[in-house]
């Protein structure tokens, strides 16, 4: 089980360390913490290690932690198991893209009762699903940064310049069709002709076979065919810059605090994480490039690998 | 996967079985629930008048399912309700029949006893819709041991409130099911459950279910272990379940109308005798956790040695067997929602304390409306008697009046034994402390000619008491009124005179002290 892991505990330390910093500051007005906890609820235990969840005698969440942490969840097994065994936790039983109020459509707003949730000062969005991809219409489709998308929104609208943070997780392999994957080259190619900043990022960061899939374009399926690595890394390159895009549109400068990959050996999937601090930049009204630009230049700068005994070592 | 849409494919959050709301996977089914209009007319007339009503239905559900363990999860706001049970679960067929057939006593078909030797609660399959009257949709988990089928199921109360016509479509199908679902294969072998799930919750339940968080910090079960539980319903000062906030008293209502275990020591200095009452809960082995905290019979009595009185009994009638007990306290009995007679049909209890005590006469009940705690648990045939509420009964059915009378008898007797046992002992000790009061106040008014301090007086009673004489006399309006309530005049004046006699007054004064006692007094 990749609870159990080592690399995941690594990933877990680092979350519950962001979280800690800013435990003491938090807006008691606030969600402190969303998160796609799963059954097992990991995160949650840890929390609570850590002092940041009370208990009361029964050992419920008290009243005084309401606001603390919402759990999302959309399978109902788990949701069963985590009421049962945390008691008095607010999950939220939906899908996340439910949740904000339908990740494809720009205009509508989560349910009032909702909205606490997706606006909390951190939302861990940690999918066991690799990133969907499609190439529709001439644009990229993809629901998982769809959602980040409206997140970014729906902090702005509700919280205004408040600053948020998104720890963001999803399978690092690539399943796209062919014509997909060809536009992803292109992109990618495009992006790093266009962009001295990304060229030098991507250049650094993808592998040599995958830059010269990149440069060349060629091949149809030839992106999925590359060692997990490779693949893992190609991921790590194009859904920071994809954020850093949209966030710029809402007025978020990104800062991205990780963007770390592990498993892909012995059984364990190979996965993509990253962690995005997102902060109001009054440029943005008047030029967003240069906040993209200015985010797009550290996507890389926390970059990692951390290893099946759980140990990190830089990209 | 969480959705229809093929954009969503691949990506939705699978983190167990993918089993996710409203979109069942597997081989789908839906079906109309055959409901009689009567049914229909008393459940949008509200049948079930609180949200604890409802919520018992469906633990006693998993009591007849055999589950040892339930666990009900209410809080944080109430807007999603959980009831999970390790019983035997249920299938398709047996879901189905079970809609097919309600309100024909499907549910005993295979017999009155569950597999574990229970005695079934539920008789007409009544306690799914019961959820009717605090949600807007119900979806069911379930699976049996030894199959891996996985039945989920979502009943839609919406829908199914409306007419048959109102869903029928032009070509005569109906147009939305009132329930619908599926079974997959993903369940595990050796796994058995089922668990509900209570959604779209409605805005008036939730704030009874949620508590409103009001009150004093301290006036909640919620996040209590047991213990705690039992430490604050045993507060002197908790007058009634409603100083709690309604959270708890709702809990405590499920508590007592589900087959659940009574608290250590519930009887206090009656704990062994009965002890019978104590073991026959506990051998059900069924335990119900609401929100982590185990949820026990909510009935405790207070330590009272020497100061109440207990009587077990049996009624066996023509109509009606039953065995219970009375419990009295010389003490107002609180929390006072235990003042009254609980009766439990097949284990489950019939709505809460009823302080008529079955109709008692009017002119005898307010005597000991306040001290007089009673279980009635009668034998099957009071259930033909009980209405589909589960919480009143017919009170012109031969089993109810059988019931009734002889319970009227056996209140009847046990009265007269407490006035005996308990008040006429208190009674006497009470009025001779009066006395003894009384007494020492007179002898002060004459004990400033007193030969002697320690004088000795004869009560009405017959007893004698001797007192220090060591204050001037001085009654007071009050102190006159009060003895005036206590005693007849001549019995004063007789005290008066034998105290001023014994403590050596002349006989001129004393006739003086009786004048003016008398202008004062008559």
């Amino acid at each position: 089980m990749a609870e159990g892991r080592p690399a995941k505990a690594t990933v877990r330390d680092k979350w519950m360390s962001m979280l800690e910093n800013d435990f003491p500051e938090r807006d008691p007005n606030r969600i402190f913490y969303a998160t796609l906890a799963g059954g097992n609820a990991e995160d949650i235990k840890l929390m609570r290690d850590r002092g940041m969840l009370g208990a009361a005698p029964n050992g419920a969440i008290p009243d005084e932690d309401e606001k603390t942490v919402v759990v999302i969840e959309s399978g109902l097994n788990n949701v069963a198991k985590v009421r049962r065994d945390w008691p008095g936790l607010n999950v939220i039983h939906s899908t996340v893209q439910s949740l904000v109020g339908g990740a494809e459509d720009p205009v509508s707003f989560p349910h009032r009762k909702n909205r606490a949730a997706v606006s909390a000062r951190f939302i861990n969005l940690d999918f066991n699903s690799s990133l969907s991809l499609d190439f529709v219409n001439g644009a990229f489709a993809h629901p998982q940064l769809e959602i980040v998308r409206k997140l970014a929104g729906i902090q702005r609208a509700q919280n205004g310049a408040s600053p948020w943070t998104l720890f963001l997780t999803l399978q690092g392999e690539i399943r796209w069709t062919s014509a997909t994957q060809v536009q992803v080259l292109s992109y990618l190619n495009d992006n790093r002709v266009e962009s001295t900043a990304f060229k030098e990022v991507s250049d650094r960061y993808l592998s040599q076979p995958t830059r010269q899939l990149v440069e060349t374009g060629l091949g149809s399926n030839d992106l999925e065919h590359l060692p997990r690595p490779d693949q893992q890394r190609l991921i790590c390159t194009l859904v920071p810059k994809r954020i850093a895009l949209a966030a710029a549109t809402l007025g978020w400068r990104v800062h991205t605090r990780a963007n770390w990959q592990y498993g892909g050996a012995n059984g364990a999937a190979p996965m993509c994480t990253w962690i995005f601090e997102f902060e109001y930049d009054t440029r943005s009204d008047r030029n967003p490039n240069a906040v993209y630009l200015d985010s797009l230049a550290t996507i890389l700068d926390e970059g990692g690998v951390i290893k099946d005994d759980g140990s990190f070592s830089e990209a | 996967m969480c959705s229809s849409d093929p954009d969503y494919e691949g990506w939705a959050v699978t983190l167990d079985t993918g089993l996710e709301l409203g979109e069942p996977e597997g081989v789908p089914f839906d079906g109309v629930v055959t409901v009689s209009s009567v049914i229909i007319d008393q459940l949008s007339s509200g049948l079930y008048d609180s949200p604890a009503a409802c919520l018992k239905e469906l633990v006693n559900n998993s009591y007849d399912a055999d589950a040892t363990e339930v666990f009900v999860t209410v809080r944080p706001d109430a807007a999603l309700l959980v009831i999970d049970d390790n019983g035997t679960g249920l299938n398709k067929a047996e879901f189905e029949n079970h809609f097919r057939r309600i309100a024909r006593s499907y549910k005993r078909e295979d017999g009155d006893k569950t597999s574990s030797g229970r005695p079934k609660i539920g008789k007409i399959g009544i306690g799914f819709i019961a959820a009717n009257e605090i949600c807007e949709r119900l979806e069911i988990l379930s699976t049996k041991v030894g199959s891996t089928d996985l039945l989920h199921v979502t009943l839609d109360f919406q829908q199914m409130r409306l007419d048959a016509d109102q869903r029928r479509n032009k070509d005569e199908s109906v147009s939305k099911a009132d329930y619908y679902g599926a079974v997959t294969t993903t369940a595990k072998k050796d796994e058995h459950y089922t668990r509900i799930f209570l959604t779209e919750v409605k805005e008036e339940s939730m704030r009874v279910l949620d508590g409103t968080r009001v009150g004093k910090p301290d006036s909640t079960i919620y996040g209590a272990t047991l213990q705690g539980v039992k430490e604050i319903l045993e507060r002197p000062s908790l007058r009634t379940w409603g100083d709690l906030d309604l959270y708890s008293k709702t809990v405590l209502e499920i508590g007592l109308n589900v087959p659940v275990r009574y608290h250590e020591g519930w009887a206090g200095a009656h704990s062994e005798a009965l002890g019978s009452f104590t073991s026959a809960m506990e051998k059900w082995n069924f335990s119900v956790h609401v929100d982590g905290t185990e949820l026990r019979r909510p009935v405790l009595f207070p330590e009272s040695a020497g100061r109440s009185i207990v009587r077990k009994f049996a009624i066996a009638g023509d109509h009606v067997s039953a065995t219970g007990y009375l419990f009295a306290l010389d003490h107002k009995l609180t929390p006072i929602d235990l003042n009254g007679v609980n009766i439990r049909i097949r284990n489950a209890g019939v709505g809460g304390y009823d302080r008529s005590y079955l109709d008692y006469p009017g002119y005898k009940s307010p005597i000991f409306q306040d001290w007089v705690s009673a279980e009635l648990i009668a034998d099957d045939r009071l259930e033909e008697a009980l209405n589909i509420d589960r919480k009143t009964l017919r009170t012109t059915h031969p089993s109810y009046v059988e019931l009734q009378s002889q319970f009227h008898d056996q209140l009847d007797s046990f009265f007269s034994e407490v006035r005996r046992e308990l008040y006429g002992t208190r009674s006497a000790e009470r009025k001779r402390e009066v006395a003894q009061t009384q007494a020492r106040r007179i002898a002060e008014a004459s004990g400033r000619s007193a030969p002697s301090d320690l004088v000795s007086f004869n009560l009405p009673d017959g007893e004698s008491v001797e007192i220090t004489i060591d204050a001037p006399f001085d009654l007071s309006k009050r102190d006159i009124d009060s003895l005036s309530r206590t005693y007849r005049p001549t019995e004063i004046l007789q005290v008066v005179k034998e105290a001023a006699s014994d403590a050596g007054l002349p006989t001129a004064m004393t006739e003086a002290l009786l004048a003016a006692l008398g202008r004062k007094f008559f």
